[in-house]
C-alpha cells in the first residue's frame, strides 16, 4: 500500500520566514488606554506615537516610512485608511490632533490635522496640507498638497469650500459632537479586539 | 450607430406613420393592408437619414400585446400615475400637489447650500439643567445637514419639537420678517416677498369672499339653504317668487379690490434709486464666495431674494412622480408600477423582449468566442476586425423564441443591401421553426429523450467539447435549407455576406464633380447593416378577447379547436461589421 503524496503547499506555506519581505517594526509609544485592532498595520522606521483612547480599526495603515506619525486622545482610525506615507523620498510627519476621525478609506498624507475634525470616507489630505480644527473633508473630497485649511472650514461638493457658522459661533455644538466622539469611543472599544502588545 | 458591431436594432412600424394618423389606420381597417403592404414591398433603408428615428435595440422597446405591435418611445404617451416625495416616501394625493406647490407639506426638507436631505437633531441641554431637566423647559431642535455641516442655526432658527417642522418654520419666518423690516422693504421693491404677498391677498379674498356670500345667503346654516328646500317652501307659502328670488341671488355683489400692504397690495415703484443702493451696499459687504449661486436662488420661493447665502432658508424637498406608459392606439397600459410608492417593482410591464424573437449573429468561425453583446460592458471591448470587401464570409444568426408556443419564423432580405455600398446577402435557411420557452429544468430533464441529440446545445454538446470528439463538428459545411443548430428555444441558420467595395475600382475615364462627391462616404457609410424582414407564426389559445377582435389583420381563426394563428412581422436591422477601406 502506497503512502499519499503529500498535498501540493500553497502560495503562503512555501514561503519561509526567512525568505519574507523583513517588516521594520517602528519605535511605538502606545497608550496603555488606545486600542488597535489585530489586522492593523504600523510600517515603517520612524516613531509612532498613539494617545489615550485612540482605536485603530481592523485593515487601517499607519505608515512611518518617510516620518514620524502622532494621532492625539480620542481619535478613531476607521477600516482601510492610510495615515502617513510609504512612498517618496522626502520627510513627511502626520500629527493628528484630538477627537478626530478618519472615516473609511480616506488616506491622510498632511502635515496635521487640528482637533475635532473629521476626514469623511475615502477623501484624501495630500502631503504637506494642513487642516485646521473642526474642519470636515466631505466623502471622496481631496485637499490639496501644501493646502492649509482655516478652522472651521468645510470641503465638499467638488471642491467647493464653506466656513461652518454653527460650529464656529456655538461652543454647546462643538460639546455634543465631542460628546458623540467619546461615546462612539467607548462603543468601540467594546467592539474591537486589542492587539496593541505586538507592537510594543 | 452607438453600438458596436454586432449588433441587432429593431424597426418600429410607428415610423412611418405620426401620431393622428395612427389612431386613423387602427380604425380604417381597409387602409392598413395596402400601408402594410406597401412597407412590406419596399425594403428599409437603415442608411436613410430618418431610420435613426425608428431603429431602437430590442432592450428599449415595449409591447402591446392588444394591437400586437411594438411600441416605441414615440408610440406611448406617459400619463403620472402619483406623486410622492423622495425623503419620507409618503404619497401627496393630486389634488394637494399644487397647494403645495410640488413640494413635501411634512417635514422632509433639503439643505438649500449643498441639496442633501436635512435631518431633525437635538441640541444638548444647557450643562445646569442637564440632570434636572424643568417640565416647562421646551427642548431645542434643528435641521443640520450631514454633509455640507449646514445648520438652520446659521439662520437662527431653533424649534421647540422635532415634529410639525413646516409649521414652526412658517412662525419663524413671519417673526423675522417682523424684526427685519428693511429686508422687506428691499425684497417688496424688488418685485415683492411673493409667498407674504400671496398669503395677504388669500386672506383678504377668502374674507371678501366670504362676506359677499353671506349677504346673498343669510340662511346659509339652516336647512332652507337648499334651492330645492327653499323652492318648496316658497311655493307653499307664496310672495316672492323662485324665479324673483334667483335673480336677487345672482346680482353680483360688488368686491373690492385690495387697498393696503395687509391686505397684498404691492405698489411698485419706478424710482428704485434708493433700494438699489441699498442693495448694492449690501452686495459691497460680502464676498463672491458669499453670495448664493443661480440654484440657490431658484431651490425654493424663499430664497429668491436672498443676497447673501447666510440668507438662504431651508428648501422643502420637490416632490417626485411615477410614470406609467399607455399605447396611443389602445390605450392599454403597457407598464405600470405597483400603486404602493416603496414598491420597487410593475404591475403591467409588456416589455418586447418576453414578446419579439431577438436576433443574434456573430461569426460562424470565429477564433475567439464573442461575448454576449448583452454583457459587454463597454462598446470597444470586442472590437472586431474590418470586413474585407469581395470577399465572402459565413455568420451565424440565431433566433430565440421568447414565448412559450413553438414558432415558425421566415426571415427575408433583398439580395443587395441598400445604401452606398452594395453587399451582397444570402440567407441558406430562410424558414424554419423555433422551439417554445420554458422553464429551464424542462430542458434539463428531457434531454434524455430529445430527437435531435447532437444539435442541441446541452449536455451532449458539453461532453463532446470535453471529451474532444467533435470530429462531426470540424467537418461540417452550411447547406442551402439546413439549419445549423437548434437549441430549446434557438435555432440558428447561416448567412452568407459579401461585403463591397468602398470605392469603385478605378477609371480611366476622369469624373465629374458631382461623380466625386457622390462617391465620398458620409458618416457610418461604411458600416455593413443587413435589413431583415422578420415574420413570425404561431398558434396561440384563443382568450375571451380575441373572439370580438376577429377581424384584425394579425388573427385568423384556425379551423381546429380554440387557437387561433397568430402572427408579427417586423424589420431588423443587423450591424455586422465596419467594411475595410481598399
Amino acid at each position: 500500500m502506497t503512502s499519499k503524496p503529500s498535498p501540493a503547499p500553497t502560495t503562503r506555506e512555501k514561503r519561509t520566514p526567512a525568505e519574507q519581505p523583513p517588516v521594520a517594526k517602528p519605535p511605538c509609544d502606545i497608550h496603555a488606554s488606545a486600542i488597535i485592532a489585530e489586522k492593523a498595520q504600523i510600517t515603517g522606521t520612524h516613531p509612532v506615537e498613539i494617545a489615550e483612547d485612540v482605536v485603530v480599526h481592523p485593515y487601517a495603515k499607519i505608515r512611518a516610512e518617510n516620518g514620524s506619525v502622532s494621532i492625539g486622545k480620542g481619535s478613531m482610525i476607521w477600516e482601510r485608511a492610510v495615515v502617513g506615507c510609504a512612498e517618496g523620498s522626502y520627510a513627511c510627519s502626520v500629527e493628528i490632533g484630538m477627537d478626530v476621525s478618519i472615516e473609511t478609506g480616506a488616506i491622510i498624507e498632511g502635515a496635521a490635522i487640528g482637533d475635532g475634525t473629521i476626514v469623511d470616507v475615502n477623501a484624501v489630505v495630500e502631503r504637506g496640507a494642513v487642516v485646521g480644527k473642526w474642519c470636515r473633508v466631505a466623502a471622496l473630497e481631496r485637499v490639496k498638497a501644501g493646502e492649509k485649511l482655516e478652522d472651521f472650514t468645510v470641503v465638499f461638493g467638488d471642491g467647493r469650500r464653506r466656513t461652518d457658522e454653527t460650529i464656529r459661533n456655538h461652543e454647546d455644538v462643538r460639546e455634543a459632537r465631542r460628546d458623540a466622539q467619546v461615546k462612539t469611543v467607548a462603543v468601540m472599544r467594546g467592539l474591537v479586539a486589542d492587539a496593541k502588545g505586538k507592537w510594543l | 450607430m452607438a453600438a458596436a458591431p454586432p449588433y441587432a436594432l429593431y424597426v418600429c412600424p410607428c415610423s412611418s406613420l405620426s401620431s393622428t394618423t395612427l389612431a386613423v389606420h387602427a380604425k380604417r381597417a381597409s387602409a392598413a393592408p395596402a400601408d402594410a403592404q406597401a412597407d412590406e414591398d419596399s425594403t428599409f433603408n437603415s442608411h436613410d437619414p430618418r431610420a435613426n428615428y425608428a431603429l431602437y435595440p430590442l432592450d428599449h422597446l415595449l409591447f402591446c400585446n392588444e394591437c400586437d405591435c411594438i411600441r416605441c418611445p414615440r408610440c406611448y404617451t406617459e400619463e403620472i400615475l402619483n406623486w410622492y416625495c423622495p425623503s419620507c416616501m409618503f404619497e401627496v394625493p393630486s389634488s394637494q400637489v399644487k397647494n403645495d406647490g410640488n413640494r413635501c407639506a411634512r417635514n422632509c426638507y433639503d439643505c438649500p447650500i449643498c441639496t442633501s436631505a436635512l435631518t431633525v437633531a437635538a441640541l444638548p441641554r444647557p450643562s445646569e439643567t442637564h440632570l434636572n431637566p424643568n417640565e416647562t423647559e421646551q427642548g431645542r431642535y434643528i435641521l443640520q445637514c450631514g454633509y455640507c455641516e449646514w445648520s438652520s442655526l446659521d439662520q437662527t432658527i431653533e424649534f421647540s419639537k422635532p415634529t410639525k417642522i413646516t409649521e414652526q418654520l412658517a412662525k419663524k419666518r413671519k417673526e423675522q420678517r417682523r424684526r427685519k423690516p428693511e429686508d422687506k422693504a428691499v425684497s417688496t421693491a424688488h418685485g415683492a416677498d411673493q409667498v407674504d404677498g400671496y398669503e395677504n391677498l388669500m386672506a383678504f379674498y377668502k374674507e371678501q369672499l366670504a362676506e359677499s356670500g353671506d349677504a346673498s345667503n343669510t340662511y346659509s346654516s339652516s336647512p332652507y339653504s337648499s334651492p330645492a328646500n327653499l323652492a318648496k317652501i316658497m311655493s307653499l307659502y307664496g310672495g316672492l317668487s323662485v324665479n324673483a328670488l334667483k335673480k336677487a341671488r345672482e346680482k353680483p355683489q360688488p368686491m373690492r379690490e385690495a387697498r393696503t400692504d395687509k391686505e397684498g397690495l404691492q405698489v411698485h415703484s419706478l424710482d428704485s434709486s434708493a433700494v438699489d443702493e441699498e442693495t448694492v451696499r449690501r452686495l459691497q459687504a460680502v464676498d463672491w464666495q458669499d453670495t448664493p449661486t443661480h440654484e440657490q436662488r431658484f431651490s425654493g420661493p424663499l430664497n429668491h431674494q436672498a443676497i447673501q447665502t447666510n440668507e438662504l432658508w431651508p428648501v422643502a424637498t420637490p416632490l417626485r412622480i411615477r410614470k406609467g406608459k399607455r399605447c396611443s392606439v389602445c390605450r392599454q397600459f403597457l407598464s405600470r408600477p405597483e400603486p404602493k410608492i416603496p414598491n420597487l417593482r410593475y404591475k403591467i410591464r409588456l416589455l418586447a423582449s418576453n414578446y419579439v424573437p431577438r436576433l443574434l449573429l456573430r461569426p460562424l468561425n470565429a477564433s475567439s468566442t464573442t461575448p454576449n453583446p448583452a454583457f459587454r460592458l463597454r462598446p470597444n471591448e470586442a472590437e472586431m476586425s474590418p470586413l474585407q470587401p469581395n470577399i465572402m464570409q459565413q455568420y451565424l444568426l440565431t433566433v430565440r423564441n421568447p414565448i412559450f408556443e413553438t414558432v415558425k419564423i421566415t426571415l427575408a432580405t433583398s439580395s443587395s443591401t441598400p445604401g452606398k455600398v452594395s453587399s451582397r446577402v444570402t440567407i441558406l435557411c430562410p424558414s424554419f421553426t423555433v422551439g417554445p420557452a420554458g422553464d429551464v429544468w424542462d430542458e434539463a430533464l428531457s434531454s434524455s429523450t430529445t430527437s435531435v441529440a447532437t444539435d442541441d446545445g446541452g449536455r451532449q454538446a458539453a461532453m463532446a467539447s470535453l471529451t474532444g470528439k467533435s470530429t462531426d463538428e470540424a467537418d461540417r459545411q452550411p447547406e442551402a435549407g439546413k439549419i445549423w443548430t437548434r437549441s430549446r428555444n434557438s435555432t440558428s441558420i447561416i448567412l452568407e455576406v459579401v461585403p463591397g467595395a468602398l470605392k469603385p475600382p478605378p477609371s480611366i475615364v476622369p469624373k465629374s464633380d458631382d461623380e466625386m462627391l457622390a462617391e465620398e462616404l458620409t458618416e457610418d457609410k461604411d458600416v455593413l447593416e443587413i435589413p431583415i424582414f422578420v415574420r413570425a407564426q404561431w398558434d396561440a389559445v384563443e382568450d375571451t378577447d380575441a373572439s370580438a377582435s376577429a377581424g384584425r389583420k394579425h388573427e385568423r381563426r384556425a379551423a381546429e379547436g380554440e387557437k387561433v394563428r397568430k402572427e408579427l412581422a417586423y424589420w431588423c436591422v443587423i450591424g455586422v461589421g465596419h467594411i475595410a477601406d481598399g
